[in-house]
């Protein structure tokens, strides 16, 4: 497993994608999370501007004191796409390459280079957690300087326990598309089947959820309602930001998404140690 | 065939009957069967490898090649049977660490380097970081090691799998058809790295469908065809025996002059020729006891088939065209 973990960082450290992936996600935030939002609310000219107490809200949710929650909405919105990809490309693409029959031959067993295989792109999502934080925490910065507001940054226990649901919201799906690529063996199909459950069958939950109560109960078991309200529960959210309805409890939220995360990760595992690879 | 190239042959099997004949083979499968649905890949196989001999998996295209040496490392499952290499069930840790492969077409990571490839495979395996520039000068590949292995051609590709497969210094080498794909220069180079491989103590498993490369890379064959085993042999036994066919006349009279040789083992009558069993380096000096003793011989040949009509015999199928071509240039 250890060996298995340092060829993986190697390859995740060299591979472009990864590297494109972490950049796109952190423009994302910049652009989305902080310059668009800020033009067209907080800075918007006076007569297509919101209504003041909407604006105050975003105002708290730009500045310093709000980034931690800022970031953990674009990692629901955004960073779940993106992380999908990113464990599609991980394992699907060792079946396109077919490097399974040259790694599986050096030494490790499946189960020793599957976990190891995890173990390092647990730990590049932990580095991208933190990355993506601090592009949010100096954007949020930034915001303060351009609205001449005093600095006033989350506490340290907030902070902590906000890169922990970070990283597992990031863990999740990830997870997620590891599963689907190593179901499929292949990545292009797995990276298209997840972005459509994830951008049009879950939104369409989230979005009928306050319609009907059924469909209420089942967005609530679904990852992208819980990934919302476990980021809203570090603070305010505007409006059309969060998930629609009542927010479950983040402890909840983080049983679920755990739960989801633990089984994609022992389906893909079962899978991988089963099958043939031909 | 040149008949240097048999004779060359013959010396390299003899050498091999005395240094491998003791000790449990390598690689051994019992009844190793593998069916996808109705299809019967493999069936029923039983194989023996031995030490230090260089293999010749010997069969036409689809004939189950792939599909065995797959089995034997472990990323396939057989459907029935069994198998281990170097003693250990296939796939299992201990017995990888002393196996290296080349399965089918040479697989990597497109984006990055030759070199870094082999280093991301030496830490699978665990190989020291010094094998990597070995590895690669034995493969020439040391100039263009820095170069992603998206540019690389074909040639270089190969030569990196084989680099790869060699990165543990394994005791045991699995190439699946290395030669496959490439230019007749590149099939000569790729033959010449193969041998001096074979060199030592290291076993060389190596599957092929051409006949030519089997005959001058390997000391034993084994012939398989729709999955099964049909043959197996030192290239000699499976030519049929030593001896020579001789026409000649008086028939009567040449019969009772090879009768009276001590070296002649057995005389057989065939038709017009007659089959002695003996050995054919002796050729010369029967030929000279015949026309003294007032025979006329008019052929006088060595009996063994060449291994393309047994090869033709066992699978009814012709050897690829290409089997034959590179084999003579091949050699040198
Ligand atoms: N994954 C698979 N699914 C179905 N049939 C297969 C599979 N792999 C191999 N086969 C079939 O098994 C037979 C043997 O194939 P293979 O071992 O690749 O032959 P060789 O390597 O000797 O050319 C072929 O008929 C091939 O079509
Ligand atoms: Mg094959």
């Amino acid at each position: 497993m250890v060996a298995s973990f340092s060829a993986e960082v190697l390859k995740l450290r060299k591979r472009p994608a990864t590297w494109v992936l972490g950049l796109i996600f952190a423009m994302v935030v910049i652009l989305f999370g902080y310059l668009f939002t800020y033009l067209f609310t907080v800075n918007a000219p006076e007569e297509n501007a919101p209504p003041p107490e909407i604006v105050e809200g975003f105002r708290q949710y730009l500045l310093p004191e709000g980034f931690v929650v800022n970031a953990l909405i674009n990692f629901a919105s955004f960073g779940s796409a993106l992380t999908l990809i990113l464990g599609a490309l991980a394992m699907g693409s060792e079946y396109g390459w077919e490097t399974f029959k040259v790694v599986l031959t050096q030494r490790p067993g499946r189960l020793g280079f599957f976990l190891g295989k995890l173990l390092a792109i647990g730990g590049l999502l932990l580095v991208l957690t933190v990355a993506i934080l601090g592009v949010g925490a100096l954007a949020s910065y930034a915001i303060a300087g351009l609205e001449q507001a005093s600095v006033e940054w989350p506490s340290f226990a907030d902070l902590v326990r906000g890169i922990g649901a970070g990283w597992l919201i990031l863990v999740t799906f990830t997870a997620l598309g590891i599963f689907l690529s190593t179901l499929l063996r292949s990545t292009a199909l797995a990276i298209g089947l997840g972005l459509v459950y994830l951008l049009v069958l879950e939104n369409l939950f989230l979005g009928l959820a306050t319609q009907n109560e059924t469909v209420q109960a089942i967005s609530e078991t679904l990852p992208v309602k819980n990934t919302l309200d476990l980021a809203e529960s570090f603070g305010a959210v505007p409006q059309g930001f969060a998930a629609p309805g009542e927010a479950v409890e983040p402890t909840q939220a983080v049983l679920v998404l755990g739960a989801y995360a633990a089984v994609f990760v022992l389906l893909s595992v079962l899978l991988f140690k089963r099958r043939d690879l031909a | 065939m040149a008949a240097s190239d048999n004779s060359r042959e013959r010396e390299r099997s003899l050498e091999m009957t005395e240094s491998t004949g003791n000790g449990p083979p390598l690689v051994e499968t019992g009844g190793l069967t593998k069916r996808y649905g109705r299809i019967t890949a493999v069936e029923d196989l039983d194989l023996t490898v031995r030490r230090g001999e260089v293999y010749g998996f010997l069969g036409p295209n689809g004939a189950g090649k792939t599909t065995t040496l797959r089995m034997l490392l472990g990323l396939i499952r057989p459907t029935s049977g069994t198998a281990t290499v170097l003693g250990e069930r296939p796939g299992s840790e201990a017995g990888l660490s002393r196996v290296g492969s080349l399965v089918e077409s040479p697989a990597f990571y497109p984006y990055l380097s030759g070199r870094d490839n082999l280093a991301v495979m030496g830490r699978y395996s665990g190989a020291p970081a010094s094998r990597i520039e070995e590895v690669l000068g034995q493969v020439e590949l040391s100039g263009r090691a820095k170069d992603k292995f998206k540019k690389y051609s074909l040639g270089m590709k190969q030569r990196l799998g084989v680099a790869a497969a060699l990165l543990k210094d394994p005791e045991l080498l699995i190439l699946d058809e290395p030669t496959n794909g490439l230019d007749p220069k590149g099939m000569a180079d790729m033959r010449t790295l193969i041998r001096e491989l074979g060199r030592g103590e290291r076993t060389v498993l190596l599957s092929s469908h051409m006949l030519g490369e089997v005959e001058q890379i390997c000391n034993r064959v084994g012939v398989i065809q729709h999955g099964k085993l049909l043959r197996e042999g030192t290239v000699e036994e499976l030519r049929g025996g030593e001896g020579l066919v001789i026409r000649a006349e008086p028939l009567d009279e040449a019969v009772g002059v090879l009768g009276a040789l001590p070296s002649v083992e057995e005389v057989r009558v065939e038709g017009e020729t007659l089959r002695l069993a003996v050995d054919p380096e002796r050729a010369a000096e029967i030929n000279q006891k015949l026309v003294s003793n007032g025979v006329r011989v008019s052929e006088l040949r060595s009996s063994g088939q060449s291994l393309e009509e047994v090869f033709l015999e066992l699978t009814g199928e012709s050897a690829d065209e290409e089997s034959r071509q590179p084999a003579a240039k091949g050699g040198e």
